[in-house]
């Protein structure tokens, strides 16, 4: 080693704790009396630092990538196990479940499936289950004991190989659990190894007594129902034997082709959307809710156009294309909400595996819905990618590629996954074949639709915010007009008050009000000293709403100005959602609105006016109303309101109200009536946005987690605070 | 996990699991980030940086715990934002609540400025190419044995591995050198 590397080592080991103690104290005595080297393991000290940067830098990546997909995953019970019955019809041995026990014997024919007189223990024990199938037509079927068989147009031959016309009679007899299995006399032997055995059944065709065969090209396929599915289980053909019991022989492996179902059948929702649904008392039978709910979160998949990718070894890449960033957001309303692919699978991706196009594929097997369980838990897009992308394989050889997918990974959470997709692919679950032709056809028609059921959602959620946006707005405006009409009308108030009490009180005395209040209404420019102390007192009595009582020190004549009390308390008052009481009064051009405290409503009336009260209630959509002429001031108890029609509102105010009033009137209760409206929208659209993050935090957990979501706000600001 | 359980795994070198810990604060501070004109990618790179702060913090051989963990990275945080933010605008940045003490904000000061020094370590470390780097980041991460570093690395030999590493090392030294002296 060259002698550079070798103090470079040195002081590694310096830096490392790792020398002795005398070798340490040595070092420090020669570091402090060279400089040189002093810069030297000041260098590599900071270089020692970048790489433990590094280092760190993973290790919190790592971290935040656990963190996003931190989560746990659940078990699901198996579906079943499909098998071809392929050949002649004949006792077949896989699965267990349901007790089928009756222990009579049953009537046999004279002759079995082979043409010979020679019938098991089974045979004679086990009911049997009789279906007359059409063979011109796919036929499924189920067993008591929950078989379910595909038996496919024109399977069964005669003996010259020629397929069967007309009604084929097709008996069943089943074994699928250990007590019925012992019952029937049947046993679990291959030769002299005890099987384990987990469930029997025979099949067998007759038209006209004799047996048929099956076309071993275009068998029946048969799913026998099991809680676990084990692997290396195989199907068994049994040969009677001539003590009457069975011996299994021949085994296959099961590698069977799926069954097709149809796939509106399927759930392909995101595992506890369902059932959360119903918990939550929707009807979760209403498909076209469920899917429009379920699909209107695809807009929030979309990408922001703009930022830069952060790639991380830790956190895999999409690569097919149709988003490159790892934020995903979307405007409602003021609020971003932004979805992380890590947090769940693209519903529009779905959507476009969800449909016609995809029946007669494997998507839409039972098997495959079991996958697609993991596939939305562990929100892996990749996965599903693979899957779709692989319509012409086995499925068991996709699960292996995906356990293979999750072995690269490598991270904890992953070897959870890749243990999952293991055991599925020991299933040895099949495929449905599909010419290439349709296979490229459908593989398209993923990509292209996925893309553009995003987008159309998006466009649909944009255009109802946009809009709701809108309607924002306008209420706003009309908001500010109202109340600045609202200032003009007191401001217009105050001066004819202001007016009719000058004139009244200068009557009083004897004198004639000689100065013109200016035209602001509310600053009055006062000259004339003489009878300044009048115009003081009549505005001060205007202002506060007090009683004058004034006595003229050159004349001794009184000018009285009197205010007093008036009260109107509303019976049953907190029925309603508003109420309002409207003072009409005959010598001022609109009307007053009186402050609400806690169901009554007080005023003080001046003395030199008669007034009119109008009293209008909401309640929901309908409207209740009161009115009274000439009121006195006093307290009005227990006023009753009257429902009326919307229509009939303008007509019974303008019956209490001065021509001069009218307009404003009737611009009053309009505005009423928008707000009534508007603040049930506001109330919808903060109930839909509660309602859109309730149910995203179910479709995709960690988004919630992320959005360090906290309540939404509820504007509580109600129209009759606004109005004071 | 409790604050000092954190303190204890950092101090062990188990980062992964002290910042899995951690990253339970992060909805909060993207939540200040994104309010104060910040994108996700911001927030990210914020607490990265954050946490990388706090974890030399922790291994200073003076230090103590006088605040909660999580109140401690909030500050870094935000402290970090302010100063990202007034890099790009080159401006004074307002509306930040304004209730660190500034005893503490400092510290944090202090703090950031000597790792940005290491962050000239780290580039030259990517300057000395993947394979150098990849070398010094696996020998320092602790957690793989030399034996598997020279067969993943494809070295002949655990000496060779070694060998080549202290040249590393060597070259790193001497392009920070260069650096300093500018």
């Amino acid at each position: 080693m060259r002698p550079e590397l070798e103090l470079t080592e040195k002081i590694e080991r310096y830096l490392k704790g790792e020398l002795s103690s005398t070798e340490k104290a040595e070092f420090e005595k020669q570091i402090s009396n060279d400089t040189k080297l002093q810069q030297e393991v000041k260098l590599q000290q900071d270089i020692m630092n970048g790489v433990s940067r590094s280092v760190l830098k993973a290790s919190a990546r790592h971290a935040y990538g656990k963190f996003i997909k931190g989560k746990n995953f659940l078990k699901w019970g198996s579906t079943g196990l499909s098998v071809i019955v392929a050949s002649t019809a004949l006792i077949y041995f896989i699965a267990k479940h349901h007790p089928v026990t009756n222990h009579f014997q049953q009537p046999l024919p004279e002759l079995n499936e082979l043409g010979t007189k020679q019938w098991s223990d089974a045979d004679k024990y086990l009911p049997a289950q009789k279906f007359t199938l059409n063979t011109t037509k796919d036929t499924v079927i189920q067993t008591d004991g929950g078989i379910v068989m595909a038996v496919p147009a024109n399977c069964f031959l005669d003996a010259n190989g020629k397929p069967i016309a007309g009604p084929v009679e097709l008996e069943v007899k089943e074994a699928l659990d250990p007590a019925s299995i012992m019952k029937a006399g049947l046993s679990s032997k291959s030769g002299d190894k005890l099987l384990e055995s987990a469930g029997m059944f025979y099949v067998n065709a007759r038209k006209g007594g004799q047996s048929l065969n099956i076309d071993p090209k275009n068998g029946i396929i048969a799913q026998v129902p099991t809680d676990t599915v084990k692997s290396g289980m195989q199907l068994f053909q049994g040969r009677r034997m001539s003590d009457g019991s069975i011996d299994w022989v021949n085994p296959k492996p099961i590698m069977h082709d799926l069954v097709p179902v149809d796939i509106h059948t399927l759930n392909f929702y995101p595992p506890q959307y369902l059932d959360t649904l119903a918990k939550w008392g929707y009807d979760i039978k209403n498909k076209a809710f469920t899917d429009s709910l379920y699909y209107s979160y695809a807009s929030l998949f979309v990408s922001l156009p703009d930022s830069t990718s952060h790639g991380s070894t830790f956190m895999p890449q999409r690569a097919n294309g149709w988003y490159k960033d790892t934020t995903l957001t979307m405007m409602i309303h003021d609020t971003i909400f932004e979805i992380f692919p890590q947090c769940g699978i693209n519903p529009a991706k779905i959507k476009a595996i969800w449909n016609d196009q995809f029946q007669k594929t494997f998507i839409a097997t039972k098997e495959f819905e079991s996958r697609l369980k993991y596939i939305h838990q562990y929100a892996y897009e990749d996965l599903l990618d693979l899957y779709v992308n692989n319509l012409d394989k086995n499925l068991s050889d996709i699960d292996s590629m995906a356990a293979d997918m999750f072995k690269r990974q490598g991270m904890e959470e992953d070897q959870g996954m890749e243990k999952v997709f293991r055991d599925f692919a020991k299933r040895g679950d099949g495929k449905v074949n599909i010419s290439s032709e349709l296979f490229a056809r459908l593989k398209s028609f993923y990509t292209i639709q996925s893309k553009i059921y995003m987008e159309a959602e998006t466009k649909t959620q944009n255009e109802f915010w946009g809009k709701q946006k809108q309607m924002d707005s306008t209420a706003q405006a009309k908001k500010v007009e109202h109340s600045n009409k609202d200032v003009q009308r007191m401001a217009q108030n105050f001066k004819e008050e202001l007016d009719s009490n000058m004139e009244d009180a200068y009557r009083q005395i004897g004198r004639k009000h000689a100065f013109v209040i200016a035209k602001s209404g509310y600053t009055v420019g006062i000259t004339n000293t003489g009878w300044n102390n009048l115009d003081k007192y009549v505005m001060e009595s205007t202002i506060y709403r007090t009683t004058l009582d004034y006595t003229d020190p050159q004349t001794g004549k009184k000018a009285i100005i009197t205010y007093k009390p008036v009260s109107f308390e509303i019976s049953n008052y907190k029925h309603y959602d508003q109420v309002f009481v409207y003072l009409l009064p005959d010598k001022l051009a609109s009307f007053m609105r009186l402050n609400d405290s806690a169901g009554v409503f007080k005023e003080k009336l001046d003395g030199i006016m008669t007034y009119n009260m109008a009293c209008v209630a909401y309640k929901d959509d309908s409207i209740f109303f009161y009115s009274e002429t000439s009121i006195s001031a006093k307290e009005y108890k227990d006023i009753q309101l009257k429902p009326i029609a919307a229509s009939n509102l303008t007509s019974k105010l303008n019956e209490v109200s001065s021509m001069r009033q009218q307009s404003d009137i009737t611009y009053e209760v309009g505005f009423i009536q928008m707000q009534m409206v508007e603040q049930k929208r506001q109330k919808l659209l903060e109930e839909k946005k509660e309602f859109t993050f309730k149910v995203g935090k179910l479709l995709f957990p960690c988004w919630g987690m992320m959005m360090g979501y906290s309540e939404p706000r509820t504007d509580t600001t109600s129209l009759r605070s606004m109005l004071k | 996990m409790s604050d000092t359980q954190v303190i204890e795994h950092i101090k062990k070198g188990n980062t992964d699991k002290a910042f899995l810990t951690l990253y339970k604060q992060f909805p909060m501070v993207r939540k200040m980030i994104l309010a104060k004109g910040g994108k996700m990618e911001d927030a990210e790179d914020i607490y990265q940086e954050a946490l990388i702060i706090l974890y030399r913090k922790v291994n200073e051989s003076d230090f103590r715990l006088t605040a909660k963990l999580s109140t401690y990275l909030y500050s870094i945080c935000r402290f970090l934002w302010k100063d990202e933010l007034k890099k790009r605008n080159k401006m004074p940045v307002t509306g930040f609540d304004e209730n660190t003490d500034a005893t503490e904000e400092a510290a944090i000061a202090e703090a950031v400025e000597k790792e940005s020094k290491i962050k000239i370590a780290e580039k030259v470390l990517t300057e000395l190419g993947d394979k150098c780097r990849e070398l010094l980041v696996l020998f320092y991460s602790g957690t793989m044995k030399l034996k598997d570093i020279a067969a993943k690395m494809g070295y002949t030999s655990e000496n060779s591995a070694k060998n080549q590493k202290y040249k590393c090392l060597e070259g790193a030294k001497r392009k920070l050198a260069e650096i300093y002296q500018q």
